[in-house]
């Protein structure tokens, strides 16, 4: 059992961060990395960076990745604490920015909203492509592996999943090492 | 049967309950490995057929400036516009439920053999992947700027000022949205109101 002040203290934390977090949940690691590894020292540096990695290695949305870090810091309460500080806010805030917008969706602000907003929209998500390479962009082959990911997602309806399967079977074959 | 009655967004299905939300939402999030945008476009736009391209990049640009995970909120958006509260909840349960039980099940095995070269290698081919897929989507979103009120030049310039700054420069989303979505917003309010005028 983990005292309730440290359940509260990672529902808190990790609410605080999951709002004021813009971008995805990738913006929000730093945030929780802070809390639970310099201010209430229940992971190690490496322990925090491992257990990211293997969220991302399941699937899922990466927003798990909160409550398998509560699990590695205070067991399965601490996932508890970690999920629903961070799962309850944005819901109800999406929740309530979803309905606004659809009884505002003949409004001048809406309609200019997403049309200003579209392009950035989608310039967000190149970035987000960009940056899924960054760590290896010298890599030339597993760039042009995913060009041809690209070009097979952009004109055909190929299953996404047998594409992340292909990517995991060549890594582990040691084509892009 | 009115010309407005065959257009495309007439075509769109919806989910039949709460259960199929939870039950397709589910076989959805067991999908993402990473590129979940990608997943998402292509499960409700091509298989469900519940979104159209350009109603799912409506979803995607609200999602894009609220707080937290942008695939939770568009999945929470569908589920409450079809079925209210319960149809976010069901929503919500899907993306979570099963996949939260399997990846908490599996880190406490995976805490004994976390240093397998073989896994952390996969893991490079799988990132690739990933970039691609979220790359490939969002060229299929492109198309969508024939429609947009503000005009073709405008539009590609504010995507390449977006990415330019947030994926190559590195620089915080909290100051890009602003700083590029304000004044193209009002860019487009201009247009809006400039068509209008034409029209009267």
């Amino acid at each position: 059992m983990i005292p309730a002040s440290l359940f509260a203290g990672l529902f808190i934390h990790f609410a605080l961060i999951s709002i004021m977090a813009i971008g995805g949940f990738m913006a929000t690691l730093p945030g929780m990395y802070s809390y639970l590894v310099d201010t209430a020292a229940l992971l190690t540096p490496e322990q925090f960076a491992k257990t990211v990695a293997f969220g991302q290695s399941l699937p899922g949305p990466n927003m798990l990745i909160a409550g398998v870090l509560g699990w590695a810091a205070c067991g399965p309460l601490g996932a508890l604490a970690t999920l629903s500080g961070t799962a309850i806010p944005f819901s109800l805030i999406a929740v309530a920015a979803g309905r606004y917008v659809r009884e505002h969706k003949t409004s001048y602000l809406v309609r200019a909203y997403k049309s200003g907003m579209a392009p950035v929209a989608i310039g967000l998500l190149f970035a987000t492509a960009y940056l899924l390479l960054s760590g290896d962009l010298t890599n030339w082959k597993s760039v042009c592996w995913a060009a041809v990911v690209t070009l097979i997602v952009w004109r055909t309806k190929f299953p996404l999943i047998l594409l992340i399967a292909a990517g995991g079977v060549l890594g582990a074959l040691g084509v892009f090492a | 049967m009115s010309a407005s009655d065959i257009s495309p967004d007439s075509l769109i299905c919806r989910p039949k309950n709460c259960w199929d939300l939870y039950i397709s939402f589910t076989l959805m999030a067991l999908q993402a490995f990473g590129g979940s945008t990608a997943i998402a476009q292509q499960f409700l736009v091509d298989q469900k057929k519940w979104l159209t391209q350009s109603q799912f990049l409506d979803l995607l640009t609200v999602s894009q400036v609220l707080p937290g995970p942008n695939i939770m909120i568009l999945t929470i958006q569908i589920g409450d516009r079809n079925f209210g509260w319960k149809g976010a909840l069901a929503s919500f349960l899907g993306m979570v439920s099963v996949p939260g039980t399997l990846m908490l099940s599996v880190f406490v095995f995976y805490q004994q053999f976390s240093d397998n070269p073989l896994v952390s290698q996969a893991l490079v081919g799988m990132a690739a992947s990933a970039a691609g897929m979220v790359a490939g989507a969002a060229l299929k979103l492109v198309y969508n700027c024939r429609e947009n009120i503000i005009t073709p030049p405008v539009w590609i310039l504010g995507l390449v000022l977006t990415f330019v700054t947030v994926g190559v420069m590195k620089i915080s989303m909290l100051f890009i949205l602003p700083i590029l979505g304000i004044p193209l917003s009002l860019w487009a309010w201009y247009r809006f109101l400039k068509v209008e005028e034409h029209h009267k």
